[in-house]
């Protein structure tokens, strides 16, 4: 009798330790570097626009010159 | 009655269609005939500057100007000032060209004038005046 109501409780046990709720948390922390627009950049992509516009209207001129010279 | 209603519905379509077919035609041939002009009036200030050219040459030539680093013409110092107002035109409408392009490009004329400066600078003629980022005048 005793046996049986050992192996009862140890069963109990066990089942409820089966109904318990396991989590495991994880965090994982990604650090992201500031994003840093360096003002070079932007006078860069400045001056090759404003080549590209000068050459557009002046081609025509730079050629005609080239010719007269 | 029902039949005369479906050619004026047909003819309101075909008016639409032609109206449509003229616009797109325009901004076609708008788009190919201004190629490189940015800005309105851009055809005339070419034109003249077309005309300029050979006497602009010239004095460039003969020494008497220069291209200054901010992009415009400039007398070389101790040099005759002479055709000033073929100079002056000249700077005027390269100024206008600047502003139009500084306003397209969002940024300043004197940025522009700057650029324009280098450009002339590599493509100029040996012999000529230039005038480098300190401000000092060098035949190239």
């Amino acid at each position: 009798m005793k046996k049986l109501l050992c192996t009862l409780s140890l069963l109990l046990f066990l089942i409820s330790l089966g109904c318990t709720k396991h989590e495991v948390e994880t965090r994982s922390q990604v650090e992201v570097a500031p994003v840093e627009v360096k003002p070079i950049h932007i006078t860069i992509d400045v001056n090759i626009r404003v080549d590209k516009a000068l050459d557009d209207f002046f081609s025509d001129i730079d050629e005609s010159a080239k010719e007269l010279k | 009655m029902r039949y005369g209603k479906v050619l004026d519905i047909r003819r309101t379509a075909m008016r639409i269609y032609s109206i449509l077919y003229a616009f797109f035609a325009l901004l076609v041939l708008l788009t190919f005939t201004t190629n490189g002009m940015c800005f309105a009036g851009a055809g005339d200030i070419k034109t003249r500057m077309q005309e300029r050219l050979p006497a602009i040459v010239k004095m460039k030539d003969s020494g008497i100007i220069g291209e200054n680093n901010k992009g415009f013409l400039e007398f070389v110092p101790g040099a005759a000032k002479k055709n000033e107002s073929v100079v002056s035109a000249e700077n005027n409408d390269r100024q206008a060209v600047y502003n139009a392009i500084a306003k397209q490009q969002n940024t300043t004329a004197t940025l522009v004038g700057e650029r324009r400066a280098i450009q002339i600078a590599e493509s100029a003629s040996a012999g000529h005046w230039l005038q480098d980022d300190s401000g000092n005048w060098y035949k190239k």
